[in-house]
């Protein structure tokens, strides 16, 4: 057991992160990000300050742990040991709902790049998921997920069907997966407004 | 106001963070003032002990004391200068050997060894050249006149004649003098010390105390030194060890600290409060803060600097050089053996002791003098060690007693030194026009900025002028990329090109910081790098370096691959290479033109000289248009 303190946001960090993990443990065979951040309001009143913050975290973060750590999982690929990359994406259920634009834009990014790493990485033995917890905009408080904290609660009320121990779940049956195959993309809903 | 302003910019000008041999350098004409001071001061002795009468003699005898009740304490003049005021001299000498020790040149033994022989050797063979010469009178116990060499005199002298002599030769020099008068100073405490009392130590070793417990304490006030010194030297002077000893053993006790980075933060911050907001109370923390970023064993060197310089050494030569020259004492002092045993011993046994030592190292190890300083520059320099005068004839005072030998010893300490200082002279004339005949475009740059080789910024095409700089990352002050860039664009457009090239020179990680920096070219990041290693300068540890790569935006992953394979430490040996052969030995150093910059070193200096070749080159190129129209 490890653990450490990074900013995603700086690449000397996620890298310092990489390096400690490595000296701790000699290999990585998983890596899961989950960073990110949520603020909603609707589009014309959105702050850009809080957007340069949702796309330094949510996607910046993500390509430096991405990258940073390729490396070493692609050694384990090599090595014919496991080598797993699991990003945690965000889809709404209401996209009609405006608060979440900029948000809902990234998270489509996060998809679009999962897509793209799996076919670069694929053939050389790495797989890349993504676990996407339904988010929606919610009346309570009960479903909040750590990982996505709520920024402002003036305006959003957040939650997503994404509690820690579903996504573990998920990961942990995506890890032990025959390498033959890859769960590609999950859709995680809450039951009850699925 | 002017003056808190003009202390921030000591901060921020490079000169404030370089020490050692760069700044001594930059004061080279302050050692020539103070060379010029010294002879003025043996001239006026040599007169006034040469007038009509003896008021000479009766003036530097007139006693001078306390009385308190019914104790004295009375000394002449000339005995208040040599055992009080010289404490200060000794003090000062001593403040730098420390210095250069914990921060200096001698910090390295590797580097100062060399040096450091030859003054061992400089110490003892002219003491056994004079022994030999004199054996059998009763002169041999002024063996310690030859021993040391004048810092002032030789700084002085090679501040004249050694301008075009390599920088790495002066550092030779002030490790050498500094040596030499460390074994100076022991002579004269162990061999010239009678009638010892070792009570009155106990009085000193009380002041010693107190001084290292304000030390301990953080009291970094200067004044409040002042009055345990005294004690000090009062112990010392009633024990019978040489009382300017106290000098010594005070400037060893003062605490000597590099600038710390949080003082000199702080030190900022108040005078940014004081600029804010100019009180006197502010005025007075910003002083403050300035004066504690800087150890107490700099400031009492930089105070007494003056001192020593204007007052000291001058009046010491006026109390101590006024030899009666007269036909007779002129022949009784060159048939005596005392006399020649002195010019020997200083001028040949200096010459024999500092070459061949320093040719023996350099046998064993042929890189032990570095790339710029060749034999023929030590040799010179050996002439001038010869030049023996303040302490010479300070122990003169010491060893004689007898009026005659004082003055035979007087005439040859004078005589080795313009002995000394002419043959220095001439060598290092000799050795000069050789220089030049050598290299005579030594200020051409060697390799024309080359835009398919050279890290360029602006159009080589439409340019009419270029810049070349060859530069490291050994200051967070060298002027960043980014403003050098917005600066040329703003003030000449595309009318001048700029290129960079390494010059790494001392600086521990200098050379993997160059290398990083052309790794970061592989990704076409070589100025955004080059920017984000400024602004982590000085460069102390690798993680520096990675982090400005971070900053810089770098695929780390890459970037460690191809710094870890050096990939460009060819083109960095190439620029090194190229500066060995135009003998450049200090960074930055910049060429307009493909002409050497000779100048200062400050955005603004710069810009100028760039601004005038641009004008020139522009006037150039519109005449022969005019011409034709």
């Amino acid at each position: 057991m490890l653990s450490t303190v990074a900013d995603v946001t700086s690449q000397l960090e996620v890298d310092d992160a990489r390096a400690a993990a490595i000296r701790r443990f000699g290999r990585i065979d998983l890596l899961v990000v989950s960073s990110g951040v949520i603020t909603g309001s609707a589009f014309s009143e959105g702050i850009p300050a809080d957007w340069a913050e949702m796309i330094d975290v949510n996607l910046r973060g993500l390509l430096h742990a991405s990258q940073t750590f390729a490396e070493p999982l692609l050694d384990n690929a090599d090595r014919g040991a496991p080598a797993d990359i699991v990003l945690i994406g965000a889809t709404s259920t209401d996209v009609r709902a405006p608060r979440f634009a900029v948000f809902n834009a990234l998270s489509a990014a996060i998809k679009q790049l999962a897509r793209a790493l799996r076919q670069e990485y694929g053939p050389r033995g790495m797989r890349v998921h993504i676990i996407e917890p339904g988010f929606a905009a919610d009346q309570s408080d009960e479903h909040r997920n750590a990982s996505l904290p709520v920024r402002d609660k003036q305006h959003a009320r957040a939650a997503s069907a994404g509690t820690p121990d579903a996504i573990a779940a998920v990961v942990t049956l995506a890890a032990a997966l025959p390498r033959s195959v890859n769960l590609a993309e999950v859709l995680l809903l809450p039951t009850e407004t699925a | 106001m002017t003056n808190v302003a003009g202390s921030t910019f000591a901060i921020n000008s490079p000169d404030a963070t370089r020490r050692g041999p760069i700044s001594r350098l930059r004061r080279s004409p302050e050692a020539l003032r103070g060379a010029v001071v010294l002879i003025a001061g043996t001239v006026a002795a040599l007169v006034w002990a040469n007038l009509a009468g003896d008021s000479y003699e009766s003036f530097w005898h007139l006693p001078l004391g306390l009385e308190l009740g019914g104790s004295r304490f009375e000394l002449d003049l000339q005995h208040w200068v040599n055992d009080a005021v010289m404490a200060v001299f000794f003090a000062h000498i001593t403040l730098e050997v420390r210095r250069e020790l914990e921060l200096g040149e001698l910090r390295d033994w590797r580097r100062a060894s060399v040096p450091v022989i030859a003054a061992v050797a400089g110490l003892v063979i002219p003491a056994l050249i004079y022994v030999g010469i004199t054996w059998g009178t009763g002169a041999v116990g002024g063996w310690g006149i030859v021993v040391s060499t004048d810092t002032a005199f030789v700084l002085g002298m090679l501040a004249i004649i050694g301008r075009v002599m390599p920088p790495q030769l002066r550092i030779f020099l002030v490790t050498l003098a500094v040596a030499d008068d460390v074994g100076a100073l022991g002579v004269i405490a162990f061999a010239y010390t009678d009638h010892f009392t070792p009570l009155p130590l106990f009085f000193a070793v009380g002041g010693l105390a107190m001084i290292a417990a304000m030390r301990l304490a953080g009291v970094w006030r200067g004044a409040l030194y002042l009055l345990p010194s005294i004690v000090v030297w009062v112990g010392f002077f009633l024990s019978g060890v040489h009382a300017t000893l106290a000098g010594v053993a005070i400037a060893l006790l003062l605490p000597i600290f590099p600038t710390r980075f949080d003082d000199l933060r702080r030190a900022q911050d108040h005078v940014r409060a004081f600029q804010m907001s100019p009180t006197a109370s502010y005025a007075r923390t910003a002083n403050n803060s300035l004066a504690r970023a800087v150890s107490i064993n700099e400031r009492a060197h930089r105070a007494l600097t003056p001192y020593v310089t204007w007052l000291i050494l001058p009046i010491f030569a006026l109390a101590n050089a006024g030899v009666n020259v007269t036909r007779e004492s002129l022949v009784d002092a060159f048939t005596s053996r005392l006399t020649w045993g002195i010019i020997a011993g200083l001028v040949i046994g200096k010459i024999v002791a500092i070459s061949v030592s320093t040719w023996i190292v350099t046998r064993v190890r042929p890189d032990a003098l570095g790339p710029a300083v060749r034999m023929s520059h030590i040799t010179g320099l050996s002439m001038l060690a010869g030049m023996g005068f303040t302490i010479s004839l300070f122990v003169t005072e010491l060893a004689f007693d007898d009026s005659v030998d004082v003055s035979r010893a007087q005439i040859g300490v004078i005589a080795a030194t313009v002995l000394a200082a002419t043959l220095g002279a001439v060598a290092f004339a000799v050795m000069s026009a050789l220089e030049r005949r050598r290299s005579p475009h030594r200020d051409r740059l060697v390799r024309p900025l080359d835009p398919s080789r050279d890290r360029v910024l602006g159009d080589p095409r439409s340019a009419v002028v270029n810049v070349v700089e060859y530069g490291n990352y050994a200051t967070p002050h060298s002027p960043a990329a980014r403003e050098m860039r917005r600066e040329m664009e703003g003030r000449f457009g595309s009318e001048v090109v700029y290129a960079f090239r390494h010059l790494p020179l001392e600086q521990p990680l200098g050379l993997s910081a160059a290398i990083a920096n052309e790794a970061a070219a592989l990704q076409g990041r070589f100025w955004e790098m080059r920017d984000e290693l400024i602004r982590e300068a000085p460069i102390e540890n690798e993680r520096q370096i990675r982090r400005a790569a971070a900053s810089a935006g770098l695929n780390l992953r890459r970037f460690e691959h191809d710094w870890g394979d050096a990939t460009g430490a060819q083109r960095v040996d190439e620029d090194l290479a190229d500066a060995e052969a135009m003998h450049l030995h200090h960074a930055p150093t910049y060429f307009i033109d493909n002409t050497r910059y000779e100048g200062s070193i400050d955005a603004d200096s710069v810009n100028a000289a760039v601004a005038a070749a641009r004008n020139s080159a522009l006037r150039r190129s519109e005449q022969p248009g005019a011409q034709a129209g």
